[in-house]
């Protein structure tokens, strides 16, 4: 066994941020490029087009090429994300255990098994379709899909927010709510 | 005790992505009327000063309107940062941690603080280095060993010539620099 030991600052990771993006997306969308595309294509089509006032069009045109930027930039990016993975990865779809102790959360996703205490976990909520817990600022997913009733839904919920810490709590409040909820 | 089971594709969950960012980085719509006020005030900024200098409007405008979305991306940053430790701090998490990177034969141990993760070696994908640190990638995800958590150039040679013997050969066909500095006398 062979160790190392130190110290992290939370947001180390945000210093080399490209260098890892680089490498888990590879070819990275770039997105001044999809931003100088979209608002100068708008822009100019917006010039020729709009006959009655050219600067009109141009501004609107100028305009929804912001609004669009986004959008494409979040599909580019998923794209070359999951072909990144895939082509890293021996497996498309990773089998995940979530256990709850009265220690802490033990989550199994692929290889990969994680043990964090109850106090790291800052956060619980539901969105799409998944649970997601966050802590040391990592997101858990639970597929819905994962529970075999919402009442077992519930009762898991239950028991990982009474594990929680009161300001956690208080940060996942709709998650309070869905237990609170009476089954229909 | 309670435990779920189930499975995860990959990609499956990225419309939950910015539900998670936004309890870490605020709404993208703040964002996104960062750009928008960037990219009209530009405009107008550019507008003002070319009709004042050069009596010409147009040029100016389109000048002043680039300028300002070229510089929402940096800006943008700096604020997701500030937004991004201020709620890690106001969650109760520290910015200092204690940390651990532990080789077994079995498996790569990292732990930081309240939380310990353990990737079978198969789970590594490469190793590289950037900015000052060593970076594990492990099912996607990086795992930090920072060139001061090393006592010795030697030391960390040792380290990495250990890790790259347990990861496979096409994590150690990804790992170049890697390779190449454990190898280096």
């Amino acid at each position: 066994m062979t160790s190392v030991i130190g110290a992290l600052r939370l947001d180390d990771g945000l210093k080399t941020r490209a260098a890892i993006e680089k490498r888990t997306i590879g070819e990275s969308p770039d997105g001044y490029a999809i931003v100088s595309a979209l608002v100068l294509g708008g822009t100019i089509l917006g010039f020729f087009l709009w006959v009655p006032n050219p600067m009109l069009g141009a501004l609107v045109g100028g305009f929804s090429g912001v609004v669009l930027q986004y959008p494409a930039y979040r599909w580019a990016w998923g794209r070359a994300w999951r072909k990144a993975l895939q082509a890293r990865y021996y497996d498309y779809a990773f089998p995940i255990a979530a256990e709850l102790t009265q220690e802490a959360l033990i989550y199994e996703i692929g290889d990969e098994r994680r043990v964090t205490k109850w106090r790291a976990v800052t956060d619980l909520f539901w969105n799409n379709g998944y649970w997601i817990l966050i802590a040391q600022c990592r997101s858990y997913l639970i597929p819905q899909a994962a529970f075999a009733d919402p009442s077992n839904e519930r009762a898991f919920i239950s028991e990982a927010l009474s594990y929680m810490s009161e300001e956690a709590r208080a940060r996942s409040a709709g998650a309070v709510a869905f237990v609170a909820r009476k089954d229909t | 005790m309670t435990s779920i089971r189930g499975t995860i594709r990959i990609g499956e969950a990225q419309a939950t992505c910015a539900a998670t960012a936004k309890r870490q980085r605020g709404a993208s719509g703040l964002y996104f009327a960062m750009m928008f006020a960037l990219w009209i005030g530009g405009g107008v900024i550019g507008g003002v000063t070319g009709w004042a200098i050069h009596g010409n409007l147009t040029v100016a405008v389109c000048l002043g309107a680039a300028a300002g979305l070229l510089s929402h991306r940096p800006l943008a940053k700096r604020l997701a940062i500030a937004l991004f430790r201020q709620r890690l701090t106001g969650a109760g998490t520290p910015l200092d941690m204690p940390a651990a990177m532990t080789i077994t034969p079995e498996a790569l141990i990292y732990t930081v603080s309240d939380v310990e993760k353990r990737g079978a070696w198969r789970a590594v994908s490469e190793i590289f280095y950037a900015k000052g640190y060593w970076i594990f990638m492990v099912q996607s995800e990086p795992w930090f060993a920072p060139d001061h958590f090393f006592a010795s150039e030697a030391d960390k040679r040792a380290f990495l010539r250990e890790a790259l013997s347990h990861v496979n050969e096409e994590a150690r066909a990804r790992s170049g620099d890697a390779r190449l500095f454990a190898e280096r006398t």
